[in-house]
């Protein structure tokens, strides 16, 4: 093994545990942030870690057969592979993002959730099955026009490389594919309220509606690695969409920074707005967002 | 000046139902019936399809040891009438069985069961009689009927906790003590 | 009572030893707990968890099901139909777990004493960790009750759940003395849904 290779490996295994600790510190204190809207204290800031220690240290496991104690684990093998093909700045930061390109992160992202709802089919719980089915739905709904926007970029930029287009955002605010083209930047925030989620499209989960949805038959240790995988969720989720429509980022604070401004808007956004049925859910990403997203896409090819 | 409502159904039901064992005002707009238990269906029949009473309020059930008599009261609203109407009527102790009024209204299942399962009384066409309603495992008399001793029941299946060992009477010494635990 | 067996660690409850300062730590600080109200005493959980009173800054989080919950809340009295659910929903539930008795019907019926439907004494089925008092105690006293068990389950005295597996036949006969379906064949060997 080189030294270059070697020095990347290392790299990725910060970068990794570096998003769980990053996650978990920000969805903390986006627990904080809710409470202090609703007049709490909130939990302390260290609360994500001392549950999924809790979680981690439980002596039951109740599995209902193979698939349900590989269904976790194939998501975290998804949600890393996704993460490895992100670049987080300059350099070895790159990680593995040249071997892959926009459409394979689609792919392998999708990846993840899919391993979890065979696992959820096999747990045999009602409402897990419910929720898959609305996760799934919603899926259907967010990814329209998130491909739209996109697509769109694509085509401005005649490249699928997330570091092209990164490279083509260089120098300033104007210059980021948000701003600079408007209508892809709003489909993609409209889009990313269903990828994030909250409520309003939390309905996959929904908290006493269906119990808790795809988790509810997961508990301890499964559901630590679920903790554990949704941290680094949603730091990929969000540090590509950094890269994609906020100029990327050059060193790893900035990343952070541009990260928790850009996971406050969803969050607020859910704190307003109470939840959607499913329907709703559907009607509204494949009404507004997508119809935005064919503006757009018209500007980018004529 | 006509009739009002109340004087008007009054009669009107006195003219149909000749068996009728009494009928009073029992206050304002509430007209109570006491009635054969050979009639009920049909009172309720015909309350229903010809004088606009829609709603089922309740069924319920009185025990009356003494006489050996269950009671049923079933109770009757109109809206258009705004009146609240009270049916009653005695059946057997021995050997209670009513008709069913499920083919009127479908919820009234849910307390004909209930009362199967609280008194005894078998209401005949319903088809779910004899369910599980609340008690599970129920292998004593009907618990609603008088002459069942609850504190008995309770007694003879459910232990009690022993008192506590210092023979402290916890409530007087809470008594005692609460003004000065106050001034702090 | 008396005839208990006083739980005592096993080897199999002593493969933690190593990790036991930090487990017992998180243990402590984190505390889901079923939403499941079983009584009267429910409605006391809402000013509990709303921001007067706020118990999300102790670590105590609600869940939706058994499965991820580690405390399991009585709130107040227990009908038999209820209880076979409880017991259920106890087995259900991942160890190391608890349970806090809530208000004077699980502890010796309360105003319940001679209701034909109630049970009297909640410890004879399931083991509670913990009991507050009071018909029906206020937010106060609840925050004071999980502190209790918080202190407790540092201590590592909140060993309930041990005391239920080692002392699980005369649990069982207590339930199967209520709950006469329990006698049934279709019954899992060791319960454990």
């Amino acid at each position: 093994m080189s030294t270059d290779s070697m020095y990347r490996l290392l790299v990725t295994i910060a970068v990794i545990l570096g998003s769980i600790i990053y996650g978990f510190f920000i969805n903390s204190l986006a627990r904080r942030i809710t409470a202090r809207v609703q007049n709490r204290m909130g939990p302390p800031l260290k609360q994500p870690f001392i549950d999924v220690i809790k979680l981690y240290s439980k002596r039951t496991f109740v599995t209902h057969g193979i698939m349900q104690t590989l269904g976790p684990i194939l998501m975290l093998t998804g949600i890393i592979s996704t993460l490895i093909l992100i670049p987080y700045g300059k350099g070895y930061l790159t990680l593995y993002s040249s071997n892959g390109d926009l459409i394979t992160i689609l792919y392998i992202m999708t990846f993840g959730q899919l391993a979890m709802a065979l696992a959820v089919g096999q747990a045999g719980n009602p409402y897990g099955t419910i929720g898959v089915a609305r996760g799934l739905t919603r899926m259907f709904g967010y990814e329209l026009p998130l491909i739209l926007a996109l697509i769109s970029l694509i085509a401005l930029n005649h490249s699928a490389d997330v570091n092209v287009i990164i490279a083509n955002q260089h120098g300033g605010i104007a210059n980021w594919n948000a701003f600079r083209h408007p209508f892809v930047g709003i489909t993609a925030l409209l889009a990313m309220l269903g990828m994030m989620s909250y409520q309003p499209f939390d309905n996959a989960s929904a908290p006493a509606e269906v119990a808790s949805g795809p988790i509810t038959e997961f508990g301890g240790k499964f559901m630590a690695i679920m903790m554990t995988t949704n941290a680094m969720f949603v730091v990929a989720k969000l540090a590509l969409l950094v890269d994609l429509f906020f100029g990327g980022a050059s060193n790893i604070f900035i990343l952070a920074l541009k990260i928790f401004l850009l996971y406050l808007y969803p969050l607020f956004v859910g704190l307003v707005f109470p939840r959607f049925a499913m329907e709703d859910t559907f009607l509204f990403f494949w009404k507004w967002p997508t119809l935005i997203g064919f503006i757009g896409l018209a500007i980018a090819i004529f | 000046m006509g009739f009002s409502k109340l004087t008007e159904t009054k009669v009107l039901l006195k003219q149909y139902f000749k068996d009728i064992i009494s009928i009073e005002e029992g206050g304002e707009q509430r007209l109570i019936i006491d009635l054969q238990s050979k009639d009920i269906t049909s009172m309720i029949n015909h309350l229903k399809d010809f004088m606009d009473f829609k709603h089922l309020s309740m069924i319920s059930c009185v025990d009356w040891p003494e006489e050996n008599k269950f009671e049923i009261v079933y109770i009757l609203t109109s809206y258009s009438k705004n009146i609240v109407l009270m049916l009653k009527t005695k059946i057997d102790r021995k050997n209670p069985k009513l008709q069913s009024i499920m083919s009127l209204w479908p919820q009234a299942v849910t307390y004909e069961i209930e009362l199967n399962e609280m008194f005894g009384v078998f209401f005949e066409g319903n088809d779910r009689m004899g369910e599980e309603f609340i008690l599970e495992d129920w292998d004593d008399i009907p618990p609603m009927r008088r002459d069942f001793d609850s504190l008995e029941y309770a007694n003879k299946n459910f232990k009690f906790r022993d008192e506590r060992k210092d023979k402290k009477i916890i409530r007087e010494f809470i008594s005692e003590h609460y003004d000065e635990w106050r001034k702090k | 009572m008396d005839d208990l067996k006083r739980p005592t660690l096993d080897s199999d409850f002593t493969c933690d030893m190593a990790f036991n300062k930090i487990t017992k730590w998180a243990q402590k600080n984190s505390l889901w707990l079923l939403a499941y109200g079983t009584g009267c005493g429910a409605i006391e959980l809402s000013p509990t968890m709303t921001s007067r009173y706020d118990w999300s800054r102790l670590g105590i989080r609600g869940s939706a099901t058994p499965r991820q919950a580690d405390l399991l809340l009585i709130t107040g009295y227990l009908s038999t139909k209820t209880l076979k659910r409880v017991i259920r929903s106890y087995e259900q539930m991942q160890d190391p777990k608890y349970v806090i008795g809530f208000g004077s019907c699980t502890i010796n019926g309360g105003m319940y004493y001679d209701s034909y439907n109630t049970i009297k004494q909640l410890d004879l089925y399931i083991p509670v960790d913990v009991y507050i008092n009071g018909c029906m105690p206020r937010p106060e006293a609840v925050l004071s009750g999980l502190a209790y068990l918080k202190d407790k389950i540092g201590d590592k005295k909140a060993d309930g759940w041990i005391k239920y597996k080692q002392n699980f036949e005369w649990y069982r006969e207590n339930q199967k003395k209520i709950l006469k379906s329990f006698n049934g064949d279709n019954m899992p060997d060791k319960y454990n849904w």
